[in-house]
């Protein structure tokens, strides 16, 4: 019951933060420069990170559909047009999301959680900057424009990988993998979509847990961890929410 | 017996221990002292080898330790204890599981038989009473206390101690310092205790070394010390802002 | 120019040295495992955080990704009239793919990154040296114990996530695509195997024991202050993820 309650109280807690955050933009938005160098840094930290393991999803993905398509079906031609759908608008935004999560969502944490217990967030504030304007804002303006960036970075990845493997694995023809008829705008919106509130959301949860540190190291260690957790999580749940609205758009069950 | 022999160590640039010798007798109390910072801790930590020399050799009861592994190291730290500058407690235990630990892994007890035989140990040092705290709930003196009582579970011959006194307020300070007197006049265990708090080291040791840049300034009884004439050791007594030793 | 290449250059030799530290580090626990005299309270106290600590968690995600899984391939299963075989995809994709891998991801997120704020803490106390002071080898006391105990709950939770897993599953291909739960649940029997079940246990395990090692390692390794905790951290996600990716793989292509 307390897990419950607990994830009810950091859900509101994150709310209100991204309600000032918001505001916080609306009252001053910074430089274009300024926040396209931060999303330069934030897109650059993970590029490398998220192009192996989504490269290897890529494999992964296409190795197993081409498996058992041939075991079942005897022809591995249509892998690739039946994969890329699935990886624009599901496995690629979700994946690249938890990659975020885990890579800039542990970095932004542990970044403002050691400020917070070495108490140079107390000094901002006597200088007049407030945490919100002056650490929350940039990362989340950076995030809005770095992970849909990675998602076409990672889907693109995962594609490339697919191709290779299933070269490699099931002699298909690259040309025969490159196939975009299975592939509708639909799909791609619905993952920019994902891509864009996964990048404004992951940096406002770790934000928050990294302001709420308490406690010298230890404290840096449970903010991180809760950071990680809850964007998650929260990769997760909205991953559903926003599939089952498209789902839902796109004419439900009746289409 | 503890010798040391020439020992050298730097951490990156910095000479920390630049040739110290110095022979520590069976059942005495040594205390090592000198400035923050001029290796006392780096050297009395290479006795249970979590600093290892540069060059130089060491002998622990005669027998050459100079090039032992983590291993071998083992067998002598059942023999030679460590209390901590900060008391080093287990901070996910509660101060009774803290001294139980060593009872437990090394003297084949279960944990229940390791908890009562850890509230005995407890009793020595007046900690019995709060056993069931944690380390984050008492006071400086109070952990400290703990620590020695865990350092003594495995009934040592030899005990290091890192600043003792350092951070507690006079009255802990006073009842540590007699702890450590006891267990040497009591059942003859050899105290090496770091410490740069002059009243311990007048009142309970049986000779001082002191460090001076890396090597050893003088050794010998209290009595030696306080009557020296060596500038440096003079500056250290008297705890003068000016002297040779820059600040 | 030779800015970047110098910067490429550092991180390729970083990369190595973080690989070889790892290298090094199992090795080290391999051989404390082959004469093991595990402290069997502290692996029951291991046992029982790391089950209280990921159930939740994993009970959580795994019913999303069961809902997920079925949203996902919906429109498909609609187009084609698919209903029948709704419940075997669902059933070998969550079992040998999704369940494992988000399961790991979340394990990771949750288990592994606390047990490098732990570790971590302890070693920048110096309570670490502290046990070794007290002649009790940390790798036997402290590694030891957490490694049994993730493999043992990464596989337990591998299962349950499953069932969790097919509740979401059911539960959304009822609501959304009015696939009737028996209908789903005799597709689901009759062509999921043993054989797809297995392969998601034996990643499960997989995971565990990278999850395991490397936030062990990445504690017990940190450098510094309160940043390092948070840095160690930081590393020790970033490096189990991909090890799960690697691992994943490897052992889809090993076990076709």
């Amino acid at each position: 019951m307390s897990a419950l309650g607990f994830a009810w109280a950091e859900a509101r807690g994150v709310a209100h933060l991204l309600a000032e955050t918001a505001r916080a933009v609306v009252r001053e938005r910074p430089a274009s420069r300024v926040v396209l160098n931060q999303a330069f840094d934030v897109g650059n930290r993970s590029v490398f990170f998220i192009l192996v393991t989504l490269g290897f999803l890529g494999a992964i993905l296409n190795f197993q559909t081409g498996f058992q398509a041939q075991r079942i079906f005897g022809d591995t031609s249509l892998i690739g047009a039946a994969t890329l759908p699935i990886l624009v608008r599901q496995l690629g935004p979700t994946l690249v999301g938890l990659m975020v999560a885990i890579r800039v969502g542990t970095g932004i944490a542990a970044e403002i959680g050691s400020m917070v217990v070495t108490e140079q967030v107390d000094a901002l504030r006597m200088c007049g900057a407030g945490p919100v304007d002056y650490l929350v804002k940039p990362r989340v303006l950076a995030g809005l424009i770095a992970v849909p960036a990675l998602w076409v970075l990672g889907t693109g990845s995962a594609w490339m990988a697919g191709l290779w493997v299933t070269h490699l694995a099931f002699q298909t023809n690259p040309t025969t993998y490159i196939n975009l008829d299975l592939t509708r705008g639909a799909d791609v919106a619905e993952g920019l979509c994902k891509a864009v509130v996964f990048g404004v959301v992951i940096p406002v949860i770790a934000a928050h847990s990294g302001l709420r540190a308490r406690g010298g190291s230890e404290g840096v260690g449970r903010a991180t961890t809760q950071a990680v957790v809850s964007a998650s999580l929260a990769v997760i749940v909205l991953d559903l929410v926003i599939g089952a609205a498209a789902f839902a758009l796109r004419g439900g069950a009746g289409a | 017996m503890i010798e040391f022999e020439d020992i050298h160590k730097a951490f990156g640039a910095q000479k920390v221990l630049d040739g110290v010798s110095l022979t520590v007798s069976q059942g005495r109390i040594v205390y090592i002292i000198g400035k923050s910072g001029a290796g006392k801790s780096v050297l009395v930590k290479h006795l249970v080898g979590l600093v290892r020399q540069d060059s130089g050799r060491i002998r622990f009861e005669g027998q050459e330790i100079t090039h032992f592994t983590e291993r071998d190291f083992f067998g002598l730290r059942r023999r030679c204890a460590m209390v901590f500058q900060h008391s080093t407690l287990f901070d996910s235990m509660s101060l009774l599981e803290n001294v139980a630990l060593p009872i437990r892994r090394h003297l084949g007890a279960t944990q229940r038989e390791a908890l009562e035989q850890a509230r005995a140990k407890l009793a020595l040092v007046d900690m019995d009473a709060l056993g069931d705290r944690l380390p984050a709930e008492v006071g400086d003196g109070l952990r400290k206390r703990v620590a020695i009582a865990r350092a003594l579970t495995l009934s040592p011959r030899y005990m290091v101690f890192d600043e003792p006194t350092t951070g507690l307020d006079p009255v802990n300070a006073v009842r540590v310092d007699r702890l450590i007197r006891d267990l040497s006049d009591r059942t003859g265990v050899t105290s090496v205790v770091v410490s740069h708090d002059l009243r311990s080291i007048f009142g309970v040791a049986d000779r001082i070394v002191m460090l001076y840049q890396g090597k050893v300034r003088l050794d010998g009884t209290p009595v030696e010390f306080r009557t020296s004439r060596d500038p440096v050791v003079r500056q250290f007594v008297t705890g003068a802002v000016e002297g040779p030793m820059a600040l | 120019m030779s800015d970047a290449v110098a910067r490429l250059g550092a991180g390729a030799l970083a990369l190595a040295e973080t690989v070889g530290a790892l290298a090094l580090f199992t090795a080290r626990v391999a051989r404390a495992a082959l004469r093991p005299r595990l402290d069997r309270f502290e692996t029951w106290r291991m046992l029982y955080r790391v089950g209280v600590e990921s159930l939740p968690i994993v009970a959580t995600t795994a019913l999303f990704a069961g809902a997920i899984a079925v949203v996902q391939t919906g429109a498909n299963v609609v187009k084609f009239r698919a209903y029948e075989v709704v419940g075997w995809a669902f059933g070998f994709s969550v079992f040998r793919e999704i369940g494992p891998l988000l399961v790991g991801l979340m394990f990771s997120g949750r288990v592994g990154a606390n047990n490098t704020a732990q570790l971590s803490t302890m070693q920048v106390t110096e309570q670490v040296d502290a046990l070794r002071a007290l002649a009790i080898d940390p790798i036997e006391y402290l590694v030891l114990p957490r490694v049994l105990s993730m493999v043992l709950m990464m596989t337990t939770l591998a299962v349950i996530g499953n069932a969790f897993a097919l509740v979401g599953g059911i539960a959304t291909s009822w609501g959304m695509l009015g696939v009737d739960p028996w209908v789903f649940w005799n597709s689901f029997a009759e062509y999921v195997t043993l054989t797809d079940f297995a392969n998601g246990v034996v990643k499960a395990a997989a995971f565990g024991l990278a999850i395991s090692l490397v936030s062990c390692h990445f504690g017990l390794a940190v450098r510094g202050g309160a940043l390092g905790v948070g840095r160690a951290v930081n590393s020790s996600v970033v490096a189990s993820a991909i090890s799960i990716f690697v691992l994943d793989y490897f052992i889809t292509w090993i076990l076709k």
